[in-house]
């Protein structure tokens, strides 16, 4: 029948709804197993390839030169993900060691990207007193050689006497001269304390201008300065870390601290300046390479009591006071 | 796509229905072919509704309707190189080509014109239908068919020639 009717014409218009209908549904059900075998498919080359292993170490690394005393925790086992994007997103929790023990302070979010512009590192602390950072002053101004002003903070040695026995604590103090982290370990040999961190000069004002830095009433103080810590070590396939919680052995903490310097520089600026926030590394290298490690000063845990002998020493300076914990300094 | 804009397509396509209809019908030469290829078009023209501008919109739907054609007579022929494939399509449409003339020679009788534009090649027919049976204006025609003015009138012409032949051949049109 080639005739037109109005049966016809609803026909087609009930078949062109049909019609119209299945095929958005059919190109959804298409864009939707096309997306799941993507991300099946990314997820599975990412858990075989842990490329997050990799940013997480370098992580930890700058975390630790930056941070005094920080620490974080990473491993095979530490859940990661991976977005459609191609974003690498992990979290680590944060701890410091105070007196014989490790307190969780907080946790790292890790996200990278493609692209290290668009990749961040950022620290969720769990309260405001951890996330106060130790200052240091530079015992001299490198461009002059004249040497800075002191500041005794005898407020410390009024809380450290407060506290009851068996408490334990953090404290940050800057020394009179440039020193090297050998001499610095031995000066503190005699006292009952652990070194977790020195603040190194690398070749600031001298070599490059740091980014944050505050000259008042005679002292300087840097604030993006990086410093020694225990030292962390990779395996070739970043599979298995290795960390010191303290300095134990200076001089296996110095050549960790170059050859993970020495790694990142072989990645590109971008990274390690806009992904993990750490500026002039290669003027710091170098200038270390050159004339040496050269601390300032150090943070140190232990009982209470111990740090309150530190006070006879001589030549130090801008005490602060940390992190106190008042249960694990009866096992010390 | 909002419900009103919904709507307001519905009636245009319940307008052009018909239209449509019978254009594809004098393309493919099958009842359900026609049908199947008028909701193609409309399927179609919802899809691309991105592509389409400030073309008038019947010679638009034509020109949709028109590559519809095209594409299913392509399909058809590569049906036709699958073993079987006979069993599950059978209804066969006419060729972009049209009807040998030997085919022609033989029918005792060319009924009338709609009869004879089955022997001309798809582009003679096509230009042929929108402009007397559909009374397409040369604006209309170039917006359908894709071609300049020049050219419309150069396709218009040799499609009538040719028709003029092929009558010529069986005698004369038959006038009722």
């Amino acid at each position: 029948m080639t005739e037109w009717s109005q049966e016809n014409e609803k026909k087609i218009l009930r078949k062109y709804r049909f019609t119209l209908t299945f095929r958005v549904l059919r190109i959804l059900l298409i864009c939707f197993v096309i997306y799941a075998l993507y991300i099946a498919g990314v997820s599975i080359v990412f858990n075989k390839t842990r490329s997050d292993l990799k940013h997480a170490y370098n992580s930890l690394i700058v975390l630790e030169w930056l941070h005094p005393n920080m620490k974080g925790q990473y491993s095979m086992g530490s859940p990661a993900e991976i977005t459609p994007f191609l974003t690498q997103k992990f979290s680590y929790p944060l701890e410091k060691q105070v007196g014989k023990e490790k307190v969780v302070v907080g946790e790292m979010h890790v996200e990278k990207s493609i692209l290290n512009s668009n990749s961040s590192l950022s620290m969720d602390l769990l309260s405001a007193n951890t996330s106060q950072q130790f200052n240091f002053n530079l015992p001299e101004d490198p461009v002059t050689g004249k040497a800075t002003s002191s500041q005794l903070n005898n407020n410390v040695w009024k809380a450290l006497r407060k506290l009851p026995e068996g408490t334990v604590a953090e404290m940050a103090f800057s020394i009179s001269t440039f020193k090297e982290p050998i001499e610095l370990e031995k000066m503190l040999a005699p006292y009952d304390v652990r070194i977790v961190w020195m603040p190194l000069y690398t070749g600031e004002f001298k070599s490059f201008e740091p980014t944050a830095s505050d000259r008042s009433s005679g002292t300087i103080s840097i604030y993006d300065r990086i410093g020694l810590s225990g030292g962390l070590k990779v395996s070739d396939d970043y599979s298995l870390i290795s960390q010191a919680e303290e300095i134990y052995n200076v001089r296996d903490s110095q050549r960790w601290m170059l050859e993970n310097m020495e790694k990142l520089l072989t990645e590109k600026k971008s990274y390690y300046e806009g992904f993990l926030g750490l500026n002039h590394l290669q003027e710091r290298y170098n200038y270390i390479k050159k004339n040496g490690f050269q601390a300032y000063g150090a943070v140190v845990t232990g009982p209470t009591r111990q740090l309150m002998g530190l006070q006879d020493l001589e030549g130090i300076s801008n005490e602060m006071l940390g992190d106190v914990e008042l249960l694990n300094g009866y096992n010390w | 796509m909002d419900r009103q804009r919904k709507n307001e397509l519905e009636q245009l396509y319940e307008k052009y229905a018909k239209s449509l209809y019978y254009f594809l019908l004098k393309m493919s030469g099958s009842v359900h072919i026609a049908e199947d290829l008028v909701q193609e078009t409309f399927v179609r023209a919802t899809i691309s509704l991105s592509f389409y501008k400030e073309e008038d919109v019947r010679a638009w739907l034509f020109k949709v309707a028109r590559n519809t054609y095209l594409d299913e007579w392509r399909k058809q022929k590569r049906r036709k190189t699958i073993p079987f494939a006979n069993l599950f399509w059978k209804d066969e449409m006419l060729s972009p080509y049209g009807l040998p003339e030997e085919d022609f020679l033989t029918q005792e009788v060319a009924e009338d014109v709609q009869t004879l534009l089955k022997f001309l090649p798809e582009n003679y027919r096509t230009i042929l239908y929108l402009r007397e049976y559909e009374q397409f204006t040369y604006l209309e025609l170039q917006e359908a068919l894709e071609l300049s003015e020049g050219q419309v009138k150069i396709l218009l012409h040799r499609a009538r020639k040719r028709l003029e032949e092929i009558a010529k051949k069986n005698g004369g049109f038959q006038h009722d």
